[in-house]
């Protein structure tokens, strides 16, 4: 027999839909204006409170529709559901606001509140709803209650309600989200940025006059840094605004096409110069889904760039390029500087004279509701999903480009020829490279021959007063001006008033074209400034490139010894951890192996670590492990430079003899040997140490270390040697044993610097142990 | 289980990445056997030529101890290539073993030369003269290892190296009976010993390679006995 079985979600959920999803804070914070213009707010500010404290918040307020407690129980807190999407959302609004301007939904998946995530771990939401009688709903949410334990159920992570009396920000209606715990940090540069972007959310060319929507930046603690800024585009407080299409009705190409619904759908494309209309086309739309769309893209030649630069205070290129908008709100990357989801570039790289790419072009495809199909990916910064729906859209864009780049190559010739008038070249030819020679009224017949030829034409229409700005155009360039002059002069029949108002006319625009070259120059000469520092700035991060890039940098002896050796440690240290666990898994261990392999993986970390102190006082031009060095003298300055680390009250005294043997040896090893031999001294309440050096025949070097300690415990001291042995240890008097690997590592260190060690004896020099150090020499 | 020795001359640390290899293998049915040329000791040390106190590596003390391990049936020889600041590298040291070995054709000349750094664009930036790299071509390197995959590298090396050297399985095989007598067949080779024999094939001979030749007629004409009973 069956029985029905539920699926049970994990408190995880939280971050596969938040912060995993939504991974850039200015998605995040768009996600919250979206939804507080799907709230039909008329105002959304974004507040940064204390931000460069610890209890900074980020507050999004608006003055939308708010919820009441109905909507935070079955919309606010019923994950993955969208009234918008159901279309339910406008059920329980009041009449009165269903006779203003209906907007269509910029969000419609039910998580892009979870972007509050994204930029901090505490939400507290305060809403209140456009209706009779409303109250003030609370609702405080920690998102890190859902980190907890991952085994706890999404469903029974609580989220706090209250229901109180008066709101804390003077809400008539509308939300307030109020982020604390912020997970990135802000500056100025940043939050001019969130700025920029903020402006480029809305396309305003969608929104009708009475559809109104405005969002305000706030931020207390840039206000006096504002204060010293003209610019609009410096300054962080204030009204958003998006002025960049308005700046471009100016002296550009312009191509703008829709498609127009009815029985059967029709595209209809007008390419516009310098505000006047060149031709306008309609077609039968071949596209079976395509519908409820809009392109603007507009072409800047270099006198555009400039006026843009002039104008908006950064370069075309740092705006963006091609930005889509669904329902008038920004999907992203579309138009983003480093991003080309429509593979213009790609494009251009093939044909880099015949295509144009993110950087000669601007504009946007809008795309309004209905259009179920052409939708955003869930993680909002990858575009629109790539469906059937999506590529009609994505041939749509391209045919209009390629107009556009056929008229811009075979008509105005990239704009490059300066008339004194509207950037179009109206001499009747220019030459292309050294050969090829364009007449310019031949292309534009060819172009709009080529128009009239499209199979699916349905009218096509020409300005008629471009021919006649063509005509006028070559009749009034100074070149023809100035030989219509010369022509008049020389058949001695003219009006000498006449040609002084010409020579005048003539005059004026020669004046313009200077002004317009020294105009050009000017930007030339800044922008040679600028690419030379950019220049010096590209070989500085160059070199930081090939310092990290580089497969081997000239490095100092010094370095070069310390890499070698550190490297040597840590290989040990690796491929040690990895046998321990493997033989974890591969078979049963034996104690005392684990204890040397564990001891021998120590030993190297204690290298690396001795390391460390040598960088600062070491001379490196030899390698650490072999450098010649004299015992005593090496064994002498070890301890003055370290005694002051092991015991502010341990004493030591060195008696050289006049013992000299210079070996060698690892320093970085015989340190270590050292350290260990003057920690067992501690543990064994020592607090005086005594090295005596003597030379053995002619080339043996001892030196016997004694201290005043409690000495070797009787147990050991009948098999001495024993101490040298792995894991034989004593629990000492200060009550901290050792590992029983100390003696053992030492031994073995010395022995392969051509060294002994043996257990002497107790009461030999001090009172407690001592043991003698055997230096063979060569 | 099948049995690898490799020789290993360094004079660093190698405990741990030697313990990672025999555990690798272990794992594929192999055993491996090291021996360890340390570098480090003071046995292979001499006083410098310019009168400062500075000691270097005796190429001579290290080339007498290689001499040791000629007739030893070693599957690779792994060499460090760096050795402190000292001149001597391990390209050297493996090109002179290699030139000898094969001109005194001894057993050694058999295993697999490889060179390993903790610092391989070191060993690149110095090997850039034609005399350089033709002195590696000549040895016949089989890899140059980065130190941190030295132990992955071996391990695979000998995995793959699981392509049966005939040669090299006859002599082992006739050693293991040495000191028996060889009486017909071949009768340049009657009265030797098995091991004698060995020696002849290993020294690749004139009567060692017609023996291997012989042998293998002899063996296939014996299998196809067998196929037609």
């Amino acid at each position: 027999m069956s029985n029905p079985l539920q699926f049970k979600v994990s408190s995880a959920l939280k971050n596969i839909i938040g912060s995993d999803l939504i991974n850039d804070d200015f998605i995040a914070v768009f996600e919250l204006v979206k939804n507080s213009y799907d709230a039909h707010a008329t105002r959304v500010d974004v507040i940064f409170e204390n931000i460069y404290s610890e209890k900074a918040k980020i507050i999004i307020k608006d003055n939308g529709k708010g919820m009441n407690y109905d909507d935070i129980v079955n919309k606010w807190l019923f994950v993955a559901y969208s009234a918008k999407r159901e279309g339910t959302e406008e059920d329980s609004f009041d009449f009165r606001e269903k006779i203003k301007v209906k907007r269509a939904y910029a969000g419609a998946k039910g998580i892009g509140r979870f972007s509050c995530d994204r930029l901090g771990s505490q939400l507290y939401l305060e809403t209140i709803k456009d209706e009779l009688n409303s109250k003030v709903e609370i609702l405080a949410t920690d998102w890190n209650k859902f980190d907890d334990n991952l085994k706890d159920e999404f469903i029974n992570i609580n989220v706090l309600h209250e229901t109180i009396t008066e709101s804390n920000y003077d809400l008539i209606h509308g939300t307030v989200l109020e982020i604390s715990n912020l997970r990135s940090e802000w500056n100025r540069k940043k939050l001019l940025a969130l700025k920029d972007a903020l402006a480029k959310l809305i396309n305003p060319n969608t929104r009708n006059e009475d559809d109104n929507f405005q969002i305000y930046l706030q931020v207390n603690s840039e206000k006096e840094s504002d204060r010293r800024e003209k610019d609009y585009h410096k300054i962080i407080n204030g009204k958003i605004q998006n002025v960049i299409f308005e700046t471009l009705n100016l002296k550009t190409t312009k191509i703008v096409s829709k498609i127009i619904v009815g029985e059967q759908n029709i595209i209809e494309t007008s390419l516009f110069e310098s505000g006047q209309l060149v031709y306008k086309i309609q077609e039968y739309s071949p596209f079976k889904t395509l519908v409820n769309v809009e392109c603007e893209i507009y072409y800047l030649n270099r006198s555009a760039k400039n006026t843009f630069s002039r104008r908006m205070g950064l370069q075309p290129v740092e705006y963006g390029h091609i930005f889509v908008y669904k329902n008038g709100l920004r999907i992203f990357p579309y138009g983003e500087r480093a991003e080309d989801p429509l593979k213009m570039d790609n494009r251009k790289a093939q044909g880099r004279t015949r295509y144009l790419g993110t950087r000669e072009v601007i504009g946007y495809i809008s795309i309004l509701d209905p259009n179920p199909d052409l939708k955003e990916t869930s993680s909002r910064g990858d575009g629109l999903i790539k469906n059937d729906n999506y590529f009609e859209l994505y041939d749509w864009f391209y045919q209009n480009l390629k107009r556009v780049e056929k008229y811009i190559i075979d008509i105005v010739d990239w704009g490059n020829f300066l008339s004194p008038d509207d950037f179009i070249n109206f001499n009747n030819s220019f030459v292309k490279g050294n050969s090829e020679i364009k007449d310019v009224n031949e292309n534009f017949r060819k172009l709009i021959e080529s128009l009239s030829n499209s199979k699916n034409l349905k009218s096509l229409e020409v300005a008629p007063n471009i021919l006649q700005i063509l005509d006028e155009k070559s009749g009034s360039s100074v070149q023809s001006a100035l030989s219509n002059i010369s022509e008049k002069i020389e058949s001695d029949n003219y009006d000498k008033n006449e040609i002084l108002k010409d020579l005048k006319e003539t005059g004026k625009k020669l004046e313009k074209l200077k002004k317009a070259k020294d105009e050009a120059e000017e930007e030339a000469v800044e922008k040679l400034i600028e690419n030379e520092s950019i220049t010096n700035e590209l070989d500085t991060e160059k070199q930081k490139s090939s310092y990290l890039l580089a497969t081997r940098r000239t490095l100092s002896p010094d370095a070069d010894g310390l890499i070698h050796t550190i490297k040597i440690n840590n290989i040990e240290i690796k491929d040690g951890i990895d046998v321990l666990l493997d033989l974890l898994d591969y078979e049963p261990i034996d104690v005392k192996d684990f204890k040397e392999r564990l001891g021998y993986i120590r030993l190297n970390a204690e290298r690396s670590l001795k390391m460390t102190e040598f960088v600062t006082r070491s001379d490196f031009n030899q390698d650490i492990e072999k450098r010649n060095v004299d015992i005593v003298q090496f064994v002498e300055e070890y301890f003055n430079i370290n005694k002051e680390n092991y015991n502010y009250n341990m004493e030591f005294e060195i008696f050289k003899n006049d013992s000299k043997l210079i070996k060698n040896i690892s320093v970085l090893n015989l340190s270590i040997v050292l350290d260990n031999l003057i920690s067992n001294s501690l543990k064994w309440n020592a607090d005086k140490i005594s090295l005596d050096f003597n030379k053995i025949n002619d080339t043996d070097l001892s030196m016997l270390f004694s201290d005043n300690g409690d000495g070797l415990v009787k147990r050991l001291s009948n098999n001495s040697d024993s101490i040298f042995e792995l894991g034989v240890r004593e629990n000492a008097p200060n009550g901290f044993g050792g590992s029983g690997i100390g003696l053992y590592y030492s031994r073995q260190l010395l022995e392969k610097m051509g060294a002994s060690i043996k257990f002497k004896g107790n009461n030999i020099k001090l009172s407690g142990a001592s043991l003698e150090i055997i230096f063979k020499g060569i | 289980m099948s049995l690898t020795r490799i020789l290993f001359i360094d004079d660093g640390e190698l405990k741990s990445i030697i313990d990672k290899i025999k555990l690798n293998l272990r794992k594929e049915g192999f055993t491996v056997v090291e021996t360890i040329i340390d570098l480090s000791q003071s046995e292979f040390q001499i006083k410098s030529d310019d009168d400062s106190d500075k000691q270097v590596l005796d190429f001579e003390k290290i080339k007498n101890t290689l001499r040791g391990y000629f007739d030893e049936p070693f599957d690779i020889i792994a060499c460090d290539y760096h050795y402190a600041n000292d001149d001597l590298d391990g390209s050297k040291i493996l090109s002179w073993l290699k030139n000898i070995s094969t001109t005194e054709k001894k057993r050694i000349r058999k295993a697999k030369f490889c060179l390993y750094s903790s610092e391989v664009d070191k060993v690149i930036t110095k090997t850039t003269t034609v005399d350089e790299i033709t002195k590696l071509i000549k040895i016949r390197l089989t890899d140059l290892y980065k130190r941190e995959q030295l132990a992955e590298g071996l391990s695979k090396l000998v995995k793959d190296n699981k392509r049966v050297d005939l040669n090299k399985e006859l002599i082992s095989e006739l050693e293991k009976y040495g000191d028996l007598k060889f009486k017909s067949v071949y009768p340049q080779f009657k009265g030797k010993t098995f091991s004698e024999i060995a020696k002849e094939i290993d020294s690749e001979s004139h009567h060692g390679v017609l023996f291997s030749k012989n042998l293998i007629e002899i063996s296939v004409a014996h299998f196809s006995d067998l196929n037609n009973e």
